[in-house]
This record gives C-alpha cells, structure tokens and sequence, in this order.
C-alpha cells in the first residue's frame, strides 16, 4: 500500500469540501484555479479519487508476460542446420538463418519488438507510481495547510458569512495545487508516448538465393 | 534424422501460432491505462492505450505471419525428405533389378 492508498481515504473530506466550495462557491474572478479547471478537465476530488484507482502493478504484470514471450522466441528449436546436402540444403540454411534472425536475432526482432513492447508500458506503470507519489506529497501538504483549517472550518459553520471569502480563496488555493500535479502529469505522460519506439509492425527482409526447390540433394550420414 | 528436424520446426511454428493466440490476452485493459478517466488524464491514459493496442496488433500480426513462414521451413524439409525417398526406392529397385538380372528402369 503506497502513501496515496493511504492518504486517499483520509483526505475525502477535505476535496469534498475543496470541490464543494468551487461548485457552490466560485473563487476569485483572477485566481488561476479557473484556468487550471479548464485545462485539466476535472476536479481535484475527482482527479485524486482517479489516480487513487490507478494500480501500476497491473501494468508491470503486461509487461512480464511480454518479456516472458520473448524468453520463449529466443529459445525456440529452429534447426539452423541441415542434414542433407544439395540446393534444397543450401536453400534450407539461409531461410532458417533468416527465420532465426527475424524471430530473435541480435539485430531488430519479433522477440526485442516485445522487449520494447514491455518496456513501453513498465514506462506507464512508472508513470502512474511517480503521479501517485507526487499527489500524496501534495496532498499531504494540502492536508496540513493553513487553507484547510481555514476551509474546514468555514464548512462545519456554515451560517458565518464572514470567513466566506477566505474560504473561497482557501479552496482555489488547494484546488490549484491539485490540479497542478495533473497537469505536470500529462505533459510527463506525452513525453512517454513521444519516447515510445519500436512498436511497430516489423518487416520482414530474408536473404534467400533464388529457385530453391530445383537441383540435387544427398543425405549426409552423421 | 529429416523427422526430427521437422519435429523442431513445428515447435517453432507452434510456439508462434499459441503466441498469436495468447498475446491478447496479456492486454490489461483500458482502464489499467486510466483510459476510462477525465479530462486531461483520461486523455492521455486513451492515448497511452492506444498505443499499446496498435503495439499489440502488431505482435499478433508479427506472430501469424512468421508462423507461416516456419512452417514453410517443415515443407521445404518434407519436400527434401520426399526425394530422399523417392531416390532410396529407386535404388532399392535397382539394387534389386540387378540382383535378379532383370534390366533397370531407363
């Protein structure tokens, strides 16, 4: 259990209150909270409760089965040699080097295209770690804050108008720190799909003579 | 000898087919790349799993098609085998012809 499964819980109350507060409330007409809200598309109450559900362990799991499927190419039984000589022989050993080389040779293959493949989605599990991480420091912080007491207490007293303001202010305040950790989020996630490489359909480019089924062949007795 | 070569390849080829099958399979869903979320991060968790199904559609393609090819590799064994045959039974008979006199086949 990582510091946001724990923190998660514990800080419902106050994002309620946070969310509550901008729904019913507003904030200042100039605080950047209006525009953090349009960018990210979400409340915190909302943006937290998300990325509390994000299991990145999930993810890891794709992405050992992946690796374990290229284990299983690179230790496939092709035969590279033949027993028998002649064309067909001859024919034989370069299409199954350039089956092997395909399948998981040392250049790009179908088993270092799943090593990629894995490699892709270890890097959104550690995506989902890093945003849960950096969101539980936040909202630790958050927790802890001046602005929450102040929130907090505007919330169970309703009917005293006069701590409204700074309420309010004490919402957007919290709110904008939340939304921040989204926004940072998403640019790290576009960097992680600019950096994706090798996922492609790899094709396929055997070297093979020609007319591979004419011509002589002898078994050779070993 | 020629059998178990083909044996070998048609592990090979097997081993591609079930990976055909079973990759899919490894897929964690959408939702496991916050694909189902709001805003901002929902749209990059689509995009992330998008992505990742495009990568995936490409391993199975990859799979099928090299499936294929190996086992065009046991054929072309099969085909070496069947001329080996063909050659053992043409000098089997010979060998017999001659033993008994009678003239070959031209």
């Amino acid at each position: 259990m990582d510091a946001l499964a724990q923190l998660a819980p514990v800080a419902a109350p106050l994002l309620r209150d946070v969310d509550t507060a901008l729904l019913t409330l507003g904030a200042p007409p100039t605080h950047p909270v209006w525009q953090a809200l349009g960018r990210v598309g979400a409340t915190p109450a909302d943006v937290v409760a998300f990325v509390a559900d994000l299991e990145p362990s999930r993810l890891r799991a794709a992405a050992e089965a992946l690796r374990a499927q290229a284990t299983a190419y690179e230790q496939a039984p092709l035969p590279l040699d033949a027993p028998w000589e002649g064309e067909t022989a001859r024919y034989y050993r370069a299409a199954a080097a350039s089956v092997h080389e395909h399948l998981a040779g040392d250049g790009p293959s179908l088993a270092s295209r799943l090593r990629a493949q894995a490699s892709y989605v270890d890097s959104w599990a550690e995506w989902q770690q890093a945003l849960r991480d950096s969101l539980a420091r936040v909202l630790a912080q958050a927790m802890t804050s001046s602005q929450a007491v102040i929130l907090r207490s505007q919330m169970v007293r309703p009917a005293e108008v006069d701590g409204l303001p700074a309420a309010v202010h004490a919402a957007a305040d919290i709110a904008v720190v939340l939304l921040g950790v989204a926004e940072d989020a998403a640019a790290a996630g576009r960097d992680v799909i600019q950096a994706a490489q090798g996922l492609d359909e790899l094709p396929y480019r055997p070297s093979l003579p020609s007319d591979p089924l004419t011509g002589s062949a002898t078994i050779r007795l070993d | 000898m020629l059998a178990g070569t083909v044996t070998a390849i048609h592990a090979t080829a097997d081993l591609l087919g079930e990976a055909e099958r079973r990759l899919p399979a490894v897929d964690p869903g959408a939702t496991a790349f916050g694909a189902r979320g709001l805003g901002l991060l929902g749209e990059v968790g689509q995009d992330a799993y998008r992505h990742w199904q495009a990568a995936m559609n490409a391993r199975v393609r990859e799979a099928r098609a090299h499936a294929a090819r190996v086992r065009d590799l046991a054929d072309l064994v099969d085909h070496a085998a069947g001329g080996f045959h063909e050659a053992q039974q043409s000098a089997g008979q010979a060998h017999r012809d001659l033993a008994s006199g009678e003239p070959g086949v031209a």
